[in-house]
């Protein structure tokens, strides 16, 4: 562990929906430009996590904080935690984007008004500069000939790439991938792919949730295995799965290789 | 007589039309407007979201004749100076309101929770993401049954004859009443009736087309 402050520091968090405990107690940091990868069979835990760092899920117990700011609470007297306005929140989120297994792209804008939309709207940018930053953005992701085009009309790896250029729009300290590839033809993943490795490559601080363990291997410095909302085990990305130390990853890490989860 | 009843009748129907016109477009405009709000506010939670709903279903429940007396009698005892034209339209527009926040709050349900939750991870505040993804994807899916609507706002405003508000169908039953030629007249009224809303529908599906988008 280093000394400086982690760009995000998870602490003890707990979610609940109803009487199902998702995530209970999880704990793991992330320091600035490290790429950290969830792992962890469905049902463990790793996007309702990951939708807990940007707010789009309330926590009900423990803190998370981004570049040192607690997310979607304030502290108030006696440490008890208050929850933010939701315009506070949203504030909060202009610092960190997040890419969805869906894509989700705004299906009434074009690929270009996609990316411009949220620098136009929420951070004031003036148009012409908005504009020319996306279509450098959509350059970066190899769909510049895409700008004037609606997501209808682009395959389902070209709709992510435009999604991971609208998160970049923000120019955001922290991006959040959720299976990003699942949804995907096998032969579009590597698109995608290449391009967060490319932005890995960058520095870029992500937290990234995959089936595709041969990209993990690749691209995570380090990975965080959950199950039934705990961290199991986490540690170095090749040590870990080459060297699982606990049985539940060993199991996990087996019946993968068997093929089951894909 | 038949020949001669398009030339003695339809200038003087004309004139009423141009009255069933304007009454047409305040309501549709004013329904409009009013039932998107409405819709918005019937979101929030419960005192507004209650009073919201309350009011839909009182205006739902309660015939289009039975709102345009009531605010045609009870409207004068509470404010002073209110027109024919003013208390028919108010009542129109509040009635045609209620059906529209129905449709619009339908659309907006309608609309994924995964579009607002990539406008909220851009950090968009809740209006904001209302005003530039929810609202305009839940209009364009609401157009076909609004316009179905503002249709039926049209021939409502016929009911205002009930009252003694001078316009397309009440011209046509003074002319029967002095000339007893009901079918020419109401033949024409239908004709008058059918152009009108004809109009609209077209006006609508070209609206429909210009913003449409593929899913």
């Amino acid at each position: 562990m280093s000394t400086e402050q982690p760009m995000v520091s998870v602490r003890q968090v707990i979610k609940r929906f109803g009487a199902l405990t998702v995530l209970d107690g999880v704990s793991f940091d992330v320091r600035r430009g490290e790429v950290v990868v969830l792992i962890g069979a469905s049902g463990s835990g790793k996007t309702t996590l990951l939708r807990c760092i940007n707010f789009l899920e309330r926590y009900d117990a423990g803190e998370i904080e981004v570049d040192s700011q607690l997310i979607g609470y304030r502290r108030g007297a006696a440490g008890r935690l208050a929850p933010l306005p939701e315009r506070e929140v949203a504030r909060q989120r202009t610092r960190m984007g997040m890419v969805f297994q869906s894509y989700n792209l705004f299906p009434h804008f074009t690929a270009l008004q996609n990316v411009m939309e949220a620098p136009v709207q929420v951070l004031g940018v003036p148009r012409e500069e908005a504009e020319a930053q996306a279509r450098a953005l959509l350059r970066r992701v190899g769909l510049d000939d895409k700008a004037d085009v609606r997501p209808a009309r682009l395959s389902g790896g070209q709709q992510q790439r435009v999604a991971i250029a609208r998160a970049l729009a923000m120019r955001p300290a922290l991006l959040l991938l959720d299976e990003v590839t699942s949804a995907l033809d096998p032969e579009l993943v590597g698109e995608v792919l290449q391009v967060i490795k490319a932005l890995a490559d960058d520095g870029m601080t992500m937290v990234i949730v995959t089936h595709e363990m041969q990209f993990a291997r690749e691209v995570a410095h380090r990975i965080v295995f959950l199950d039934a909302g705990h961290v199991v085990e986490e540690g170095v990305a090749k040590q870990l799965l080459s060297d699982p130390q606990t049985p539940r990853l060993q199991a996990f890490l087996r019946r993968f290789r068997e093929g089951y989860l894909l | 007589m038949s020949d001669s009843a398009l030339v003695r009748y339809l200038p003087i129907l004309l004139q009423a039309t141009v009255v069933t016109v304007y009454l047409s477009a305040m309501v549709v405009t004013g329904g409009t407007v009013l039932g998107v709000v409405l819709a918005l506010l019937g979101r929030r939670a419960r005192p507004v979201g209650l009073v919201v709903d309350v009011f839909v279903y009182v205006m739902r429940g309660v015939p289009l004749l039975v709102h345009v007396f009531a605010a045609y009698f009870w409207l004068p005892m509470l404010l002073t100076d209110v027109s024919k034209v003013t208390a028919v339209t108010l009542a129109m527009s509040l009635y045609m309101a209620a059906f529209v926040a129905e449709i619009v709050r339908g659309a907006i349900e309608g609309i994924s929770r995964t579009l607002s939750d990539a406008a909220r991870s851009l950090g968009m505040p809740p209006a904001l993401a209302m005003r530039r993804v929810v609202l305009p994807l839940a209009v364009r899916a609401a157009m076909p049954p609004l316009m179905n609507r503002m249709v039926m706002a049209i021939k409502g405003t016929s009911l205002a004859s009930a009252v003694g508000l001078w316009e397309l169908s009440l011209a046509g039953r003074e002319i029967i009443q002095r000339d007893l030629a009901p079918f020419q007249v109401f033949g024409l009224i239908a004709v008058l009736y059918f152009c009108l809303c004809t109009l609209v529908t077209h006006a609508g599906r070209r609206l429909e087309a210009r913003f449409a988008y593929e899913h």
